[in-house]
């Protein structure tokens, strides 16, 4: 049997069912999109690549307690373990008080709100969700409209495009320069909190 | 864009949206599912 040619899900049950060589499958499948979320975040490859291990750790051990339900939904699923583990990162590095702002790609954490060592996963997580919704307002109107229809109200492209009178062509190219933009912002450290 | 993206949604009028955005938008330039992600968890919160 060709396993690269199966769904995750179905790589899933195989893994489950005793072959340990679909989960390999499964981690090169989507090494990339996962490493690079986590280096984005972090801005260093090591501390990326232990975060990335750390990731598929946990990935095992969930599905290998049947905690995995997200059928269909792998990919995220794994994102959403590497978005709390990154979280993890920052919050240890801010308790051992190692987070300055040229090691890290958060300037966040220099923040006088997170200096009173009392925080939390969740706050830390909220700040930077915050962050990246300020992000959004640098955008130009036009790409700011189509992240917000997107992300904020769910709307489809054919949605975006009959709202904004445009072609389903150009929101799809609208968001994709939003989302070009974003990144170099991102890139360029300008998370900064007010 | 090139013209391929626009005969493909002429040739198919209801197209998944979600391949459209993935298709078109994330393929091709790296670190754009990275952003995507880091959206789609910020404007869920």
């Amino acid at each position: 049997m060709n396993l690269k040619k199966l769904s995750d899900n179905e790589l899933l049950n195989i893994y489950i069912s005793g072959d340990e060589s679909a989960i390999n499958v499964l981690v090169e499948r989507h090494r990339k999109r996962v490493f690079d979320y986590i280096q984005m975040m972090v801005k260093n490859s090591d501390v990326a690549d232990d975060i990335f291990q750390e990731t598929f750790i946990k990935v095992i051990s969930f599905i290998k307690n049947g905690r995995y339900t997200e059928s269909g939904k792998f990919l995220s699923w794994v994102l959403r373990i590497a978005h709390n583990q990154v979280i993890d990162y920052f919050r240890l590095k801010k308790q051992q008080n190692h987070v300055s702002e040229g090691d890290t790609g958060y300037d966040i954490l220099n923040n006088k709100k997170f200096s009173d060592g009392t925080i939390e996963d969740k706050i830390v997580a909220n700040q930077i969700h915050g962050d990246v919704r300020r992000l959004v307002d640098f955008l130009s109107d036009e790409q700011r409209d189509v992240i917000l229809m997107r992300y904020y109200k769910g709307m489809s492209f054919k949605e975006i495009a009959e709202q904004t009178d445009v072609s389903i062509n150009t929101a799809l190219g609208r968001m994709r320069y939003a989302l070009i933009n974003l990144r170099k912002m991102i890139d360029e450290k300008q998370m900064i909190l007010s | 864009m090139d013209n391929r993206y626009t005969d493909d949604l002429v040739r198919n009028e209801d197209p998944d949206d979600d391949e459209l955005f993935e298709r078109e938008v994330l393929q091709g330039e790296d670190g754009l599912f990275s952003v995507h992600y880091l959206l789609t968890e910020s404007f869920r919160s």
